[in-house]
């Protein structure tokens, strides 16, 4: 599993952790009772607050995507990746629709935005 | 810490400085020899030169004082290390008496080597050392001044520099005067009255700058200050 | 842990002539790293002077996990290891005699760690520290800190005078320390960049006073930049801390409501340095509610 934060992006870092442990849930880079890399540790490979990465394991642990043994650190949940595919893609259709208004409110037309699309899914493969 | 560890600790202190100031050893270890060597000659010749021996004794009280001084060194660093007053006060009360102890046994070794060998002019050169060593004392014991400080030269307030030059200058001035030998045959109550004179300063100062750095105050920031006014007080 | 602080600073004040330290409140626990900002002469380093023990403070407490740093003075300064801006060793002679002369002081000093650090670090033991030049006098403090299992390491402006290469090893220095969740840091610095990477929390002085001490996340959470028209900005005005107009945009710190997404700005998260110029330049009505 590799994490990788950025410095510019407008997501607090903490999110984008909890974002990218998500992913990896979901396309099984770790798998059910993985351990996590201590929180320590992982805040000394990203070159930042301890306090940020435990407030990420917090989160995925109120989620239920992770579960905590005292003394031992943080490990994957059992999970239902149905449900979290479900919550991902109520996530996109959230921005997505942030996205068609900013569109709409730029001038573009429904085939604009399709062409759009089109250019950066071929880019991104 | 208990009286042992500061002891010990004083002497690496020592040892670490006596590696940096071999030669001062070395004047001290002159100083005394031409002292008692003179003591000789007076007493062979039952020359009648009290002024020398008072010289000897007040030279003795100048080097103690000196190295009191030397000892009372006002370091930064013991205000951070787990060192508290009550252990600084005792560390200061070793370090003076290992001095004194240190001076008395060498000077009982000159005392014993001196009574064997013989020197005609150890005389003119005892008086000579003995002028030397006073500016050379005055002009440290102003130098002193720096080691209360704790901070760099161009932070020290105007009246501390010029007192430091005026000591070089009557050190220099000193010195000057003695090179004219003739005139401590004659004018021997002025050397005699200078000597003690300036020995006595030297020994008040200490004993005030040492009566300042024992004081409750264990406040680095305050305790300069303080010193520094009692200092441009005694000057 | 069988403390609950590493470091208690309750209601420190301290006066000296012409300048006084005010009300500083603050706690770190063990495992953990806050980071002084303010400008020069904003009084980082009295406090810290203070924390040491060098500065006797007027008023207020200091405990170093949980020794009263008065009543129990040993043990609270000999769980501090410090690398100061000010060097407190003997110039006149070298690092390993330094280290001879201060070691008897704590019990726990180990002269070959001390000497493994030297090396690592690349100072020459034997010469004198008044040959050398900031940077390397910083790693022989650096390296005489971590020689006696220090448990609170207490840095004034570090990084000034290292290269860059060993402020990277430093920082790597700092993360190995606190692997383990028992040893705290505390670092002043006005190079913001440090902070933004390794402290978990932050305390800004200024002009004696405490402005904020807090969490980084904290900090994060609660504050945004806002860039655009000065009408839109002028519309923020409520939760605005202060605002830097320049040429070609208006920029500001506000605070992060719901509300400041309606004036359609560009909306970023704000940088420690950002931090510290807003809040040092705030005015004092702002700073109340802060």
């Amino acid at each position: 599993m590799n994490i990788i934060i950025s410095n510019s992006s407008n997501l607090a870092i903490y999110e984008q952790i909890i974002n990218q442990i998500k992913t990896a849930i979901i396309n099984k880079e770790v798998i059910p009772g993985d351990a996590m890399p201590s929180i320590r540790g992982l805040a000394k490979d990203l070159q930042i607050s301890v306090i940020t990465t435990k407030r990420a394991y917090e989160e995925l642990e109120k989620e239920g995507l992770l579960y905590s043994v005292s003394g031992k650190g943080f490990y994957v949940c059992e999970q239902n990746t149905d449900l979290l595919k479900e919550k991902k893609i109520s996530m996109i259709e959230k921005h997505l629709q942030d996205i068609i208004n900013e569109c709409k409110a730029a001038g573009l037309s429904l085939e604009d935005i399709k062409d759009m699309i089109d250019v950066l899914y071929q880019d991104h493969e | 810490m208990s009286n042992k560890e500061l002891r010990k600790a004083l002497i690496v202190r020592y040892i670490v400085f006596l590696k940096r100031r071999w030669y001062y050893l070395i004047l001290v270890l002159i100083y005394f020899l031409l002292g008692f060597l003179s003591e000789v000659e007076m007493i062979k010749n039952k020359d009648d030169t009290p002024y020398i021996v008072m010289a000897g004794v007040f030279a003795i009280i100048g080097m103690i004082s000196y190295s009191i001084t030397e000892i009372t060194r006002h370091e930064k660093c013991h205000y951070i290390v787990p060192f508290t007053y009550d252990e600084r006060k005792r560390y200061y009360l070793i370090g003076i008496l290992l001095n004194f102890t240190i001076l008395l046994v060498v000077s009982l070794l000159f005392i014993g080597v001196s009574i064997v060998i013989d020197h005609d002019y150890a005389n003119i050169v005892m008086q000579v050392f003995a002028m030397i060593g006073l500016p050379y004392m005055l002009v440290s014991s102003f130098q002193k001044i720096n080691m209360f400080k704790g901070k760099k030269k161009k932070d020290n307030p105007l009246t501390v520099y010029i007192s430091y030059v005026v000591g070089v200058l009557l050190g220099i001035a000193i010195t000057i005067m003695l090179l004219r030998l003739d005139y401590f045959a004659k004018q021997r109550e002025v050397m005699n009255a200078l000597i003690i004179g300036i020995n006595l300063i030297a020994a008040v100062r200490t004993w005030y700058a040492t009566r300042e750095i024992m004081k409750g105050d264990t406040d680095y920031e305050n305790v300069k200050i303080n010193q520094l006014k009692a200092l441009k007080k005694l000057m | 842990m069988r403390m609950d602080y590493i470091l208690e600073v309750e209601n420190v004040c301290k006066k000296l002539d012409g300048f006084s330290l005010e009300n500083i409140n603050f706690k770190l626990e063990p495992g953990y790293i806050m980071g002084l900002i303010g400008q020069n002469g904003s009084g980082k380093t009295t406090l810290i002077n203070t924390i040491l023990g060098l500065y006797q403070r007027t008023m207020g407490n200091v405990k170093i996990c949980g020794h009263d740093l008065n009543l129990q003075e040993s043990k609270a300064k000999g769980e501090i290891g410090f690398v100061l801006d000010e060097n407190p060793f003997i110039e006149e002679i070298s690092s390993l005699d330094n280290a001879k002369i201060y070691a008897p002081y704590y019990r726990e000093f180990d002269m070959r760690v001390f000497l493994k650090y030297c090396s690592r670090f690349d100072v020459d033991p034997k010469k004198k520290l008044k040959k050398l030049s900031k940077g390397t006098i910083v790693k022989f403090q650096l390296a005489f800190a971590l020689s006696h299992k220090a448990k609170l390491f207490i840095m004034d402006e570090p990084a000034s005078g290292l290269d860059p290469v060993f402020r990277k090893e430093l920082t790597e220095i700092m993360y190995d320390e606190i692997l383990n969740g028992d040893k705290s840091i505390v670092f002043s610095s006005h190079l913001t960049e440090e902070i933004d990477m390794v402290a978990d929390y932050v305390t800004l002085i200024h002009q004696g006073k405490q402005i904020i001490s807090t969490s980084k996340e904290e900090l994060f959470d609660n504050y945004r930049i806002v860039k655009g028209s000065e009408e839109k900005i002028r519309n923020l005005k409520e939760y605005i801390i202060g605002e830097k107009v320049t040429q070609y945009t208006v920029e500001a710190l506000v605070k992060n409501e719901e509300s400041i997404l309606n004036q359609g700005c560009q909306i970023e998260i704000p940088t420690i340095s950002d931090f510290m110029y807003y809040f040092t330049n705030a005015k004092k009505e702002v700073l109340t509610y802060v």
